[in-house]
């Protein structure tokens, strides 16, 4: 009977982990539906995106402007929204590393990772689809329906996967 | 990166590159997004002088809509809006499904009995936060006052977040990282 008590304890610290991360990103979610959030922090990633976009864009491309939150290429235009800023995705990962059982420094260190890590992929996947939305609209669709949501899944999925490996303490 | 940990990205990359072709080539987001549909349609909330009902219809070749049909008393609302592919949290979950090395009979039945109602019922969920926000849109064109408790008896505030920020997707890899990944229970 004593040998089954630590499993069970483990099921029970599992569960209890994984409700807190799923009230945890529901509730961080909701914050940035808040329109003083919006507003004052989230509308300035969403322009400083759209204007650093434009600038790395113009290095290879004449026909590149941003003006407010949309990047202009040739003659199209792509709207950086929320669902573009990549804030979204960093709250996900950064609730799971707050949540895994590590200590405290290592949390830290996780959530930064987590936010460079899917900001840096986030502008590599702007770049694309507004150099895509210019030149293939059809190769645009599916990279950006298709492709992009399954390559982020999969570097958040590394990122968590290598945090826990360097974060989880190895037995001697 | 360990050897084990690179395997199960490969294969976790590898089954989601083979579905997401799938879905790209056939029409595999309809044929998830029609169950929703119809869950989503029938807990819509119906009284004396307000009737509602949603459906998934065709339009084009390979374009598909919602149509949410609203009527309040003499007036009707017709809404078209585009299909959301929210089949793609099914894709991810199926995926790490097959991602996972062979866990037995008895814990994969498991997973998938547990795992799968729950993706369907977040899918369900962001859909019906969509509608809700389609008929606030409606009765305010209409000009009627809020209605209450409007398309659905039940709170939606909590998944609006969820479903806007577009990154639910990552909910069964995360939930299934903490569960594949747990420290081991220490034996005494």
């Amino acid at each position: 009977m004593d040998e089954r008590r630590p499993a069970r304890a483990s099921r029970v610290a599992l569960a209890l982990r994984s409700t807190v991360y799923v009230l945890l990103v529901v509730g961080l979610s909701n914050l940035l539906l808040v329109e003083a959030i919006d507003r004052d922090v989230l509308g300035h990633v969403r322009s400083g995106i759209a204007s650093l976009a434009a600038a790395v864009l113009s290095l290879v491309r004449d026909d590149v402007r941003a003006a407010g939150q949309s990047v202009f290429v040739g003659g199209s235009a792509v709207e950086i929204v929320n669902g573009c800023t990549g804030v979204d995705v960093a709250i996900f990962l950064a609730s799971a590393v707050l949540v895994y059982p590590a200590a405290w420094r290592a949390k830290l260190r996780g959530v930064a990772l987590a936010f460079a890590v899917v900001l840096a992929t986030n502008f590599v996947r702007v770049l694309t689809l507004c150099w895509l939305n210019a030149s293939s609209p059809h190769a645009f669709e599916l990279v950006h329906v298709y492709v992009w949501p399954a390559f982020i899944s999969l570097v958040c999925l590394a990122t968590l996967l290598a945090w826990i490996r360097s974060a989880t303490p190895r037995d001697a | 990166m360990p050897r084990r940990t690179l395997l199960l990205l490969l294969r976790f990359a590898a089954a989601f590159g083979l579905l997401a072709w799938l879905a790209a080539e056939i029409p595999v987001y309809q044929w998830l997004e029609r169950p929703v549909v119809a869950a989503a349609g029938a807990l819509l909330h119906q009284r004396a002088m307000e009737s509602r009902s949603l459906a998934l219809v065709q339009r084009g070749e390979g374009h598909w809509i919602y149509v949410y049909d609203l009527r309040l008393g003499e007036q009707r609302s017709v809404v078209d809006r585009p299909m959301h592919a929210h089949g793609f949290v099914a894709l991810v979950f199926a995926s790490l499904v097959l991602a996972t090395p062979w866990p037995g009979a008895r814990r994969a039945a498991l997973l998938v009995g547990i795992g799968a109602p729950l993706v369907f019922a977040l899918c369900t969920l962001m859909l019906m936060s969509d509608v809700a926000g389609w008929e606030a849109e409606t009765v305010a064109a209409l000009g009627v006052a809020p209605l209450h408790p409007g398309a659905y008896r039940v709170p939606l505030g909590f998944v609006a977040g969820l479903h806007r920020t577009a990154a639910a997707g990552l909910l069964p890899v995360v939930l299934w990282a903490l569960v594949a990944l747990r420290p081991a229970s220490r034996r005494g």
